[in-house]
């Protein structure tokens, strides 16, 4: 238990759950249905022979009845790595509360769920580039490790989401659920983080942490605004017109995302940062179940 | 429309300078805020920061700047005071005469209230106050009085510059030409409107200037009818003291007095007593000078007298003296004995001798105590002393030797050598070989000798009387041969030096200031100096300085360019408000 999760905190994460619709074969036994139906141990249906079938799952009683050969299809339930990419960019730090706060809760929720149902869970944090990561590790028992490294985690410097993610994507991962946390500001600009995230072989959760004063800045008049990556510094003066030109580009940001996030069918979760963790996470757990 | 006072180039730098100040200030105007963003991604996007980092991309409020910088050259050229056709013929046009002459070089008297000050600092601090309190409107040229010198700052010159002009004018080394310089600014002003000649000059003024006290009243000068105004500055300087004293017949004192010297008067007073003996009236006559005054009824009887000048010109060392008077007593001499035989006797001139008439053999006349020399009357008991000098009483009469003891006879009967009195009668007679004492009285001497042809007894003979002047009784307190300006009782060599430095050579008797070039003189001796002003021009005595370096009120004239510009300036702060108020800059 600590500042970051709180007693009540890890209690609501004991009941989430991960259902995939379907995986890939391959892994470890698990809670996940396969994609293909394959040597599992509950019924799913018959179909005829091809040429090329297993013979071990040929039904021998049909044959012998229809004097067809027919196929006793059943589930084949397999495990599915998750792989949470979490943004500890200075971005992520800024404010108070900082915004990684949030991301780690996240993290924390998304890495229970799993752990809850044996699938292998890594923890991938990123900046300019990936940063030691955690894992895969299983089982509930481990979820004490991965809040350990989740609150040792410390700022690491610019955001690079191209790089990072690229350079998750070569490594041999089997396919997997990868959840993206991060506020999505990379100066490259809006193209760049769609890029990286389109280059992900996975299937993809978004998490885009985010505050109120993102989408409407409470400023007014003159100001030296400096980006606490770059260290860039732009000289504004916020008028009425320049808020509308702001607001019209944040807005622009947002569509974006999600426009990627539906074109790719991936999960877009919009979390505030200054709102509690848990409550925002029904939308991606209805019923305590999420359906990626 | 003309820019008074201003260069076209002064003005341009002046816009530019105000603009590169605006534009300083309106880069800086704003002090944001400072403030830390996860991002810049979406600001950049809302200020289009392309724009906002190239040079006019800084204003980012042009309007603003177009209000700023019209305002900044409104209020460089209501600086620059333009002015109208109508205000340009109310301009006044002033000419500052500066006078440089060599006289103004002279440091005032202490007791005029300035020590120290030479009197052209003075002169040049009230033409450069006169040029500061003028306006930017009127139109100023400056001249100096030195001959053929031009303009030293013209009509068209920045007024700082002029101002840096005038302070740079140094006295000229001779004399000034203050008519041709009036002449030169009546000149410049011909045709001009309302024209003006100020003249900034010492105490004195010339006498053939045509000025009236007081600066306010206007004056003309010729050519043109030119109102000049005349303002004087500076301290007195001394301008007269007793120069030296002498006895000769009588006592002669000598006065040196330059030009602007009131009448004073020489006053006598035998020591101890506090009626004077005699009290001689000095009226100077407008020309520096050395007066030579002789004093009638004062007795060489060696008392002790004071000479001073009433009234004092506070300048003690040189308004009074001490003279002790010469005594009527009898000097020895002693004659040397080694005189080759026959002894002669020299007649030479000098001061204490006269040559009655060349030839040989021509008798000598001793006349003692009297402007004409006296033969000695027939009968003269001096033929009875043998042996003996000639003898005279105060009064001119012959008296009895006084031999010391040891002192032998001069005369021997048998030597050959006699002097011979008026009537042909021998007076002495030199014995060769032997030891002689020729006792004389001071006083008015003349010799004849009856051995001019023996050139060694007359050289002889000269030297003797060398030794008498020598011994001239009743010491001078300044002796004759001292120059000008001696202090009394001093027989110290006096060095004169003008103010460059320039001595004069061999320096003897009194010095008459008319030998003098125009300027200030410094006089040194016996520990201290002096400084005289010769001043070149004939002129009025010094008076009090005139009143404060401003002229009249400038001529009425209707609203001038400036104002109309800086009305401007007042309505475009209005318009600039107003937009302000209804937002349309931010």
């Amino acid at each position: 238990m600590s500042a970051l999760f709180p007693e009540d905190f890890l209690a609501a994460l004991e009941h989430l759950r991960i259902e995939a619709r379907q995986v890939v074969r391959g892994g470890r036994l698990a809670e996940h249905h396969a994609r293909e139906a394959g040597g599992g141990i509950e019924f799913r249906d018959y179909r005829a022979y091809v040429p090329g079938d297993d013979f071990r799952r040929v039904d021998w009683n049909l044959y012998r009845r229809f004097a067809r050969v027919f196929l006793r299809l059943r589930d084949e339930v397999r495990d599915l790595p998750l792989h949470v990419l979490l943004d500890q960019s200075d971005s992520m730090w800024l404010e108070s509360p900082p915004r990684a706060d949030a991301a780690r809760r996240a993290a924390a929720v998304m890495a229970a769920a799993s752990l809850n149902q044996l699938d292998p869970v890594a923890v991938h944090p990123f900046g300019e580039r990936l940063g030691p990561a955690l894992g895969p590790v299983r089982g509930k028992r481990n979820l004490h490790r991965v809040l350990g490294f989740l609150e040792a985690q410390v700022p690491l410097g610019r955001t690079d989401i191209g790089a990072s993610l690229a350079e998750f994507g070569r490594a041999p991962h089997r396919p997997a659920l990868a959840v993206v946390i991060s506020d999505f500001f990379d100066d490259r600009g809006l193209e760049a983080v769609v890029k990286a995230l389109g280059a992900l072989r996975h299937r993809l959760v978004l998490i885009r942490v985010l505050r109120p004063a993102d989408r409407e800045p409470v400023l007014a008049g003159e100001f030296r605004l400096a980006d606490c990556e770059t260290d860039q510094t732009l000289d504004v003066s916020v008028s009425e017109a320049v808020q509308a030109r702001y607001r019209e580009s944040y807005r622009a940001f947002e569509e974006g995302i999600r426009s990627f996030a539906l074109a790719r069918g991936a999960a877009l979760l919009e979390l505030d940062a200054d709102a509690p963790t848990l409550p925002q996470f029904g939308v991606l757990f209805p019923e305590g179940v999420c359906r990626p | 429309m003309t820019l008074l006072g201003l260069s076209p180039l002064v003005l341009a730098a002046l816009i530019a300078a105000a603009a590169a100040a605006l534009f300083a200030l309106h880069h800086l105007r704003v002090r944001p805020e400072i403030r830390r963003v996860p991002t810049l991604l979406f600001w950049k996007e809302a200020v289009e920061e392309t724009r906002a980092r190239t040079l006019p991309g800084r204003f980012r409020h042009p309007r603003t700047f177009l209000f700023l910088a019209a305002l900044a050259a409104l209020l460089a050229l209501a600086l620059a005071e333009p002015e109208t056709k109508a205000g340009r013929a109310a301009t006044r046009h002033v000419v500052v005469v500066l006078d440089n002459g060599a006289a103004l070089a002279a440091r005032a008297d202490p007791s005029s209230g300035v020590p120290g000050a030479m009197r052209f600092e003075e002169v040049r601090a009230a033409a450069g106050r006169f040029l500061e309190a003028l306006s930017l409107r009127d139109r100023v040229a400056v001249l100096t009085t030195e001959p053929g010198a031009g303009p030293l700052v013209d009509w068209d010159a920045p007024r700082n510059l002029a101002r840096g002009r005038v302070a740079e004018v140094r006295p000229a080394a001779g004399m000034g030409d203050l008519a041709g310089a009036l002449r030169r600014a009546a000149a410049r002003l011909a045709g001009k409107t309302h024209p003006q000649v100020v003249l900034f000059t010492g105490p004195e003024l010339p006498r053939d200037l045509p000025v009236r006290e007081g600066f306010d009243r206007g004056l003309y000068v010729a050519p043109g009818e030119v109102p000049l105004a005349v303002v004087r500055r500076g301290g007195a300087v001394r301008d007269r003291g007793i120069v030296g004293l002498a006895y000769g017949a009588t006592l002669e004192v000598r006065v040196a007095h330059g030009e602007s010297a009131p009448p004073f008067a020489v006053e006598v007073v035998r020591s101890g007593q506090t009626e004077p003996i005699a009290m001689l009236e000095v009226a100077p006559a407008g020309r520096a000078s050395v007066a030579w005054l002789a004093v009638p009824g004062v007795a060489a009887d060696g008392a002790l007298v004071e000479v001073r000048l009433v009234p004092a010109d506070g300048f003690p060392h040189n308004d009074r003296a001490l003279y002790r008077l010469p005594l009527r007593r009898v000097r020895r001499v002693a004659v040397d004995p080694a005189l080759p035989p026959p002894a002669g006797l020299l007649v030479r001139e000098h001061p204490w001798l006269a040559v009655p008439a060349a030839g040989d053999r021509a008798e000598l006349r001793l006349a003692v105590g009297a402007a004409e020399p006296q033969a000695l009357p027939a009968g003269s008991p001096v033929a009875a002393f043998e042996g003996a000098a000639l003898l005279l009483d105060g009064a001119g009469r012959p008296e009895l030797p006084r031999l010391g003891a040891g002192v032998r006879p001069l005369l021997a009967a048998d030597a050959g050598s006699t002097l011979l009195a008026a009537d042909r009668r021998p007076l002495l007679q030199l014995v060769p070989g032997a030891p002689a004492v020729l006792e004389v009285a001071p006083g008015l001497l003349e010799l004849s000798s009856p051995f001019a042809r023996e050139p060694a007894a007359i050289a002889h003979l000269a030297a003797l009387l060398e030794r008498l002047a020598g011994n001239r009784p009743g010491a001078v307190a300044v002796p004759e041969a001292a120059p000008a300006m001696l202090l009394a009782g001093t027989a110290a060599p006096v060095e004169i030096a003008d103010t460059a430095g320039r001595r004069l050579p061999d320096v003897r008797g009194l010095l008459d200031v008319r030998d003098l070039a125009p300027g200030a003189w410094t006089l040194g001796g016996a520990g201290r100096t002096d400084e005289i002003a010769v001043h070149p021009d004939r002129i009025l005595p010094a008076g009090a300085p005139s009143g404060e370096e401003r002229l009249p009120a400038t001529p009425a004239s209707s609203p001038r360019g400036w104002e109309w510009l800086a009305l401007a300036v007042l309505v475009l702060v209005l318009i600039d408000a107003w937009l302000h108020v209804r937002g349309r800059i931010p």
